[in-house]
């Protein structure tokens, strides 16, 4: 958004920020906060677990714990009179709030969907925890009361598995990011992949443009 | 089919009409009439228990009403799951005249449910057509209702 | 004054401390809105190129900073209200055309595309599994020919 600021020190301060060498730095923060965005919404619209982004939470993660402690170290200083900082720290600690927001809806999404190849090692940790606390709360409420050959979670035999793969078919809304070289087919039915244009299409036909990044799910 | 969907586990229970092979006609559930018609009586035997009529719910009757008029047919009075048991039959026997009829149905009915749960029409009058609904349209007709509701209030909510 | 480019969220901060004024997208006022209308009305077959965002930013405006817009607000509002609606009568027209393979929404934003998610999603998954009920079978049938032709032709051998 365009604004018309009047107020100094905030204007000093983007200024800094324009100087070319550190332009390409909070462009590059810029473009990490979109990466966290996108890969947010993805995770929440696609029927699988995408890859884990290890580096880009790694890089979000320190950054935060330096504008946490700007925060410690300048809130002290707030005390002695300093009334110029209080609106500085107000936009650093939303901008936090935000990014906050959108890295735990992230991971708890993630949690929501479980192939253990894609899991960082913390999640790996967290999903055999948590699975062996439910198995231990079905034994002790219920499971240990059935015959044995019923007390397994993970029977496939009959022709029915209790094990729920998510569903690949399921349609997904996305935008075309790269224009796509070779058509899709489903069905009967050649498909068209444009640069720009929006479809609705089952998740299987555009699984693995959602994994190279030529189209994002919206 | 999930094995912790209770509608698709309910529609298993569905009656379809099945003949034994002594000629004695028998009304079945889905799930068992399934096993039966592809086990063989005894292991050199090419005769099955059962062998399956179509149901009338599929029947060329209902498949001309749904074609006539696919928006006033009470879909519910015939199955309250329909869909499942047109999917269910179409996988057993390949049925891929049934399955295009349905899916006809299917578009035609979902853009009625939608004008209902956006209540463009008279609401009132035409709520009768509500009734007809089997669960899966039911369904539809909720979360249609729901998300055109959210974003109405989104966008109304001009205070906070 | 100065003008500079910062994301809406800093800028809202910033007008509720009333340190800056919002400048408007060039699209939000009475005459571009006026025309995209006009366009809306006259090409039925597409939507016309509005930002991906453009119900949340004029929701934005209306909220926060009514006082940066050069029209009338109630005017303004009833515009916007009078193009979602016609672009809501565009898109259910455009739902007819729904099938179990695909269906393009070019220039849909993301809250239109929010509003009829739940349904078109629900439909042609439903639609999906119908065909793919009797598709999934004829590749086994084909599969099983498949493998009988094979024993033919061993046993031709012999």
């Amino acid at each position: 958004m365009d604004v018309d600021i009047g107020f100094d020190d905030i204007l000093r301060d983007f200024e800094r920020d324009s100087r070319p060498n550190e332009a390409n730095i909070t462009k590059l923060k810029e473009d990490d906060i979109q990466e966290l965005t996108q890969a947010w919404i993805s995770e929440r619209m696609s029927p699988e677990l995408l890859d884990y982004k290890d580096s880009l939470i790694e890089r979000l993660l320190s950054r935060i714990r330096e504008q946490v402690e700007y925060i410690e170290l300048n809130s002290i200083e707030l005390q002695t009179q300093e009334k110029d900082i209080k609106l500085q720290l107000m936009i650093i600690e939303s901008e936090l709030d935000r990014v906050n927001f959108i890295l735990r809806s992230y991971l708890r999404t993630r949690n929501d969907e479980d192939i253990v190849k894609r899991l960082s090692e913390h999640e790996t940790a967290y999903m055999e925890k948590h699975f062996a606390s439910l198995i231990q709360l079905y034994n002790s409420l219920f499971l240990s009361q059935l015959p044995q050959h019923l007390q397994a979670l993970d029977d496939t035999s009959g022709g029915q598995s209790m094990i729920e793969e998510p569903n690949f078919q399921k349609p997904v809304f996305l935008k075309v990011l790269e224009d796509i070289p070779q058509n899709i087919a489903i069905g009967d039915e050649e498909i068209e992949l444009t640069k720009g244009n929006i479809y609705l299409i089952r998740y299987s036909a555009i699984q693995k443009y959602v994994h190279s990044g030529d189209v994002a799910l919206i | 089919m999930s094995y912790y969907d209770l509608d698709d586990i309910i529609s298993d229970g569905q009656v379809s009409c099945s003949l034994i092979a002594k000629d004695t006609k028998l009304e079945l559930p889905i799930w068992i009439a399934e096993i039966l018609a592809i086990c063989s009586v005894s292991d050199d035997s090419s005769s099955f228990f059962i062998e399956m009529i179509q149901p009338e719910a599929i029947g060329s009757k209902v498949m001309n009403a749904i074609k006539t008029s696919p928006t006033s047919i009470d879909i519910h009075s015939i199955s309250q799951h329909y869909y499942s048991l047109v999917e269910k039959w179409g996988k057993l026997y390949t049925d891929k005249k049934l399955v295009d009829v349905v899916q006809q149905m299917l578009k035609e009915r979902s853009e009625e449910i939608n004008n209902h749960a956006q209540s463009l029409r008279g609401a009132q009058q035409e709520t009768s057509f509500l009734y007809t609904l089997d669960e899966f349209e039911k369904q539809l007709y909720k979360i249609s209702h729901e998300s055109h509701k959210n974003l109405k209030k989104w966008l109304q909510n001009e205070s906070s | 004054m100065n003008r500079i480019q910062v994301p809406i969220w800093l800028a809202q901060i910033l007008k509720a401390q009333r340190k800056c004024n919002i400048v408007p997208p060039e699209w939000l006022n009475l005459k571009t809105l006026k025309e995209l209308y006009q366009h809306e009305v006259t090409d039925l077959e597409s939507f016309s190129e509005l930002p991906f965002n453009w119900l949340e930013i004029s929701k934005i405006f209306f909220e926060n900073a009514p006082d940066d817009l050069s029209d009338e607000i109630h005017k303004l509002k009833s515009l916007i209200q009078d193009l979602k609606e016609i672009r809501m009568i565009k898109i259910k027209k455009g739902l007819t055309l729904i099938n179990e393979s695909h269906l393009q929404l070019d220039n849909l934003s993301l809250m239109e595309i929010n509003e009829i998610r739940p349904f078109v999603v629900s439909v042609m998954g439903k639609l999906t599994s119908m065909s793919e009920a009797v598709t999934q079978d004829e590749q086994e049938v084909e599969d099983e020919m498949e493998s009988e032709d094979d024993d033919a032709s061993m046993y031709g051998k012999e």
